[in-house]
This record gives structure tokens, sequence and C-alpha cells, in this order.
């Protein structure tokens, strides 16, 4: 302990609060305190973030007779877009105690990154340990001020026995290198320019995992390339035999998948890696033997030059009922057969305009309820059925719309 | 709704409709079906081989709620697919949907693993 205590006044003078240091911590000393408290406490987010790196910014501060308020938006580091979160500390002037600690708002979600990582069943790593000898450098440089003493503050987990458990799993978090440079020095351990997306991502099993697709083979699968995006230093492009890698889509609405896989259907291709890299959560079982190549080899599906690929598999949720009459069906899940269907109107998947699909130009008269379609004309149906019309389009509309 | 000419209809409505685009166009999914096979073919016809219509890939095969099977439209109006076939399977189970996209069996699976 005496060691301990040493060490930390030698590399962290300035936030000791026994040494020679004032009085009271200084509200600079408080800004840092509440981002590093942020930051090895990320559990307090809730399981929804578990494993997602943080960047944080000092939204204000003020201070009281015997507290600092601090104000932090939170945010997942990389690409991301939403709207922050946002807490805030209360922190004792006297010994820098995080007094309080509140959400006040969360990250807005609609815009959360595609399929985080989740780290299932993984202690957190951030929880702050009692200090003793088997604690490593790292934790001590990153919980400069968090001595024993906080550590039995109520704001810290009390859970302190899974966390000798956890060095293993410090090694298979994403970005290692990222996160141990940061931690190497007390100044940069501050996390606010920390960029480092999270984006590893297991390899798939060679193997086949068990599935109970309907067992039903395709006629014909050849041997696709793709590009495998590393996010730590080395980009390397692959071939993985007879399948595409996965790619993951998470979605928190259906109408993000359907526009992505619309947009397949519209286009013929897979859009070239999308925003946010997607990652896989993996299972327990499979960290083990997946996770050794640090921050992960992301695959994306190359553009249809490079593709000679004649074959899309893809896994959605099952429609409203089991039919094929698309009129016993609610509209929404007629996405399922989309790639067979068109519309009078397209959406821009760039700009989200209406833009003309099977209708050439409408109009609209001046009182606003009455609606002209001016149709293409020479657009064949499927098998033969002759050309689209506009009694096609009564047709439609007359089933469809009830 | 009246067909003005082979390749023009009128849709009238009992007030303004704000989002009336909306509801015809992608977004909402109301497309655009072959009245020629409804005449010809009947409820049966398209409950046995699903619906014809205009999409850059044409119902091929499958089974109702369980997989849809498509090949491509060669010389698609608008754009020939790369892919020749798609198999659209139709999973109720999100882990049964993870499994599939982690062993590689499909390329593109729907989660929700945010939600």
């Amino acid at each position: 302990m005496a060691e301990e205590e040493d060490k930390q006044e030698q590399d962290k003078f300035d936030f000791d609060r026994r040494g020679e240091a004032p009085a009271w911590i200084s509200m600079d000393q408080a800004r840092v305190l509440a981002i590093q408290h942020a930051r090895d406490n990320t559990s307090f987010y809730g399981p929804r973030y578990t494993g997602m790196n943080f960047v944080w910014e000092v939204l204000s501060q003020e201070e009281t007779e015997d507290y600092y308020e601090i104000r932090l938006s939170f945010r997942p580091s990389g690409r991301y877009r939403g709207s922050p979160g946002i807490e805030q500390f209360t922190i004792n002037k006297v010994n820098g105690d995080v007094e309080i600690r509140q959400i006040l708002d969360e990250p807005d979600s609609e815009d959360l990154p595609l399929a985080q990582e989740v780290d299932i069943g993984v202690v957190d790593q951030t929880d702050l340990p009692e200090d003793g000898p088997s604690e490593s450098a790292e934790q001590d440089v990153q919980e400069p001020v968090q001595d024993q003493e906080v550590a039995e503050d109520e704001e810290l987990p009390r859970d302190q026995e899974p966390i000798r458990d956890q060095e293993p799993v410090v090694e298979i978090l994403p970005e290692p290198e990222e996160s141990l440079a940061a931690e190497q020095s007390p100044v940069d351990a501050i996390p606010v320019e920390e960029e480092s997306e999270s984006a590893a991502v297991s390899e798939p099993e060679p193997q086949s995992a068990p599935t109970t697709l309907p067992n039903w083979e395709p006629a014909q699968v050849l041997e696709p390339t793709l590009i495998s995006e590393s996010q730590t230093s080395q980009p390397q492009t692959q071939t993985i035999g007879r399948r595409f890698s996965p790619t993951v889509i998470g979605m928190s609405a259906v109408g993000a998948v359907v526009a992505i896989i619309i947009g397949l259907f519209a286009s013929g291709t897979l859009p070239p890696g999308p925003g946010p890299t997607p990652t896989i959560p993996p299972v327990p079982a499979q960290r083990e033997s997946t996770a050794a190549p640090a921050g992960g080899a992301v695959a994306t599906i190359v553009p249809d030059e490079f593709n000679p690929a004649d074959q899309l598999t893809v896994v959605m949720v099952p429609p409203s009922a089991a039919t094929f009459l698309p009129w016993e069906l609610s509209l929404e899940s007629l996405v399922s057969m989309r790639p067979a269907l068109e519309s009078l109107i397209d959406l821009d998947r760039h700009t989200g305009e209406y833009i003309p699909m099977l209708a050439d130009a409408w109009e609209i008269s001046e009182d606003r309820t009455t609606w002209t379609f001016f149709l293409k004309s020479g657009i064949q149906h499927h098998y033969g059925w002759g050309e689209f019309t506009a009694t096609d389009v009564f047709h439609s509309i007359d089933m469809l719309v009830r | 709704m009246e067909v003005l000419g082979e390749y023009i209809i009128q849709i009238e409505l009992f007030r303004p409709v704000s989002d009336f685009l909306s509801r015809v166009s992608v977004e909402h999914n109301l497309v655009m079906l072959s009245s020629a096979q409804w005449n010809e073919d009947g409820e049966e016809g398209i409950r046995a081989n699903g619906p014809v219509g205009t999409g850059s890939y044409s119902i091929e095969t499958g089974e109702p709620g369980v997989f849809i099977s498509f090949s491509r439209v060669e010389d698609h109006w608008r754009k020939t697919p790369s892919f020749q076939q798609l198999q659209i399977f139709l999973v109720e189970e999100e882990a049964t949907r993870i499994a599939a996209i982690l062993s590689g069996e499909a390329d593109i699976a729907q989660l929700f693993i945010l939600g």
C-alpha cells in the first residue's frame, strides 16, 4: 500500500489530495476527474453500451460552496452522428470524490452505430479494483485519484471479486494497443481526443455453425472475394471460401434494413463499406478462439466489378402471414417480395427525394385532391405477362389499399 | 381512381393528403402487381407461384413464410442486378439469424441486437 501511494505521488502529485496539494482540488482537476471517472466506469451507462468506446466533452462547469458541478457530453467514439448523452458529476471540492453522478440524457439511440460489439458475459474492466500489489501499473495510471478511499465510495461498484479475473478479458477487448497507449501517460490518459473506433470483429468460424435454416440448397455458389478492412494497421484483401464473410446489420428499425435491402435490389450491388463498420456480437465461446487478432478484420462485400459471386443470401424476419398473396400481407411485410415488385415512385437513397420509378411524372391539382400519374412505357412484367400499364396500377391499388 | 389512358392514371382523394406521395412510393411498399396474372391465373395461381411484377428479380420458387428464391431479370429496365440468384430466408428467431450470418450461410441478416 505504501509503495502504491508513493508511486501515485510521483506520477500524479497534481491530483493527490494528501500530499502538498492545496486543501481543495481545483476546477481543472475536477473536470479531469469527471472525465476519468466517466471513462473508467462506462458500465454506468448500462449494458447496452458495454464494450463501446466513448468520447467526452465538458459542457459546463459550476462551483458551489463545497462542490463542483461538471456536465459532460458523452457519445460513442468514431463516426457517430447522433446526439450525445449528457451526464452530470458532483465532485467534492475537498477530497475530489465523485459524490453524485447522473445521466441527464442518453445518446440518441436511432443513430447509434450499427451493431456495436457486445461483450457478452464480460466483466466490466473499468470497475475500479482495490489497490493491491497485484494490480497492474496501467490500472494505477488510469485511476490516479481513485485510491482505496475512493474505492469505498458508494459510487463505485462493490463487486470487487470478479474484477480479479479481468485480465484475459482486457486482452481481447477491441483496440488494446490504443487503450494502453492512452493510459501510459497520465496527461494523455484524458480521453477527450480519443477517436478509436470500436471495430473489432470476430472472423467467421470456418466450420459451419449449426443453424436451422430451411434445408434448401442453392443451385450454385461461386467464390466471391471480399475486402477486409483492418482497423489496426494492415488493410488486407483476402478470399474466404465459398461465401461472403458475414455482414451483420444491426437495426433498431425495420425501415433501415428495408432501405439497405431495397438498395441492393435496386442497384444489384452491395454498398461498399457504408458508414460505421458493423461488428458482430460474439458469443462467449467464440470469443476465445476468434478474438486473437487485435482490432480484428472487418469484412465488407466489395462492389460488383470485383465480385464474381452470383448469389446473395438474406435472412430476415418473416412477413405478417405465410402467404404469397400480396394483399393478405401488411404493406410493411411486402418487403420480402420487394425484389420482384416495384412502385410508382422511388426514393433517392442519398437525398431522400421522391424520384420516378414506374411513374415518369406526376402532378397534383390546384385543390390538392387529384393526383395524376404518367407512367413509363415499355416496361415488361416477368415471365411474359405483358407490359405494365395504368390497368395494373388500378388493380394494385385496388387490391392493396383497402 | 380512373384510368385515363394506357399510361395515365388519376387518383382522387376525399381531401388533401400530405404524405400521399410517400404512400404510393416504395416507402410504403405500395407495389405494382400484374393485373393480367390476376385475371388469368386468379388468386390460386398467385398464391402458388407468387406475384408477378416488374422488379429486377422475379420470384422463381419458394415456400410462403419460409423462403423465397428469386432470379434476376436480364436486361432489366432500370439496372440488371449483379447477383443472378437471390435467396431470402424468413427466420423468426433472431438467434437463428445470427447463427446464419456467423456461419456464413447468409450474407445479410436483419438483426435487432441494439433494440
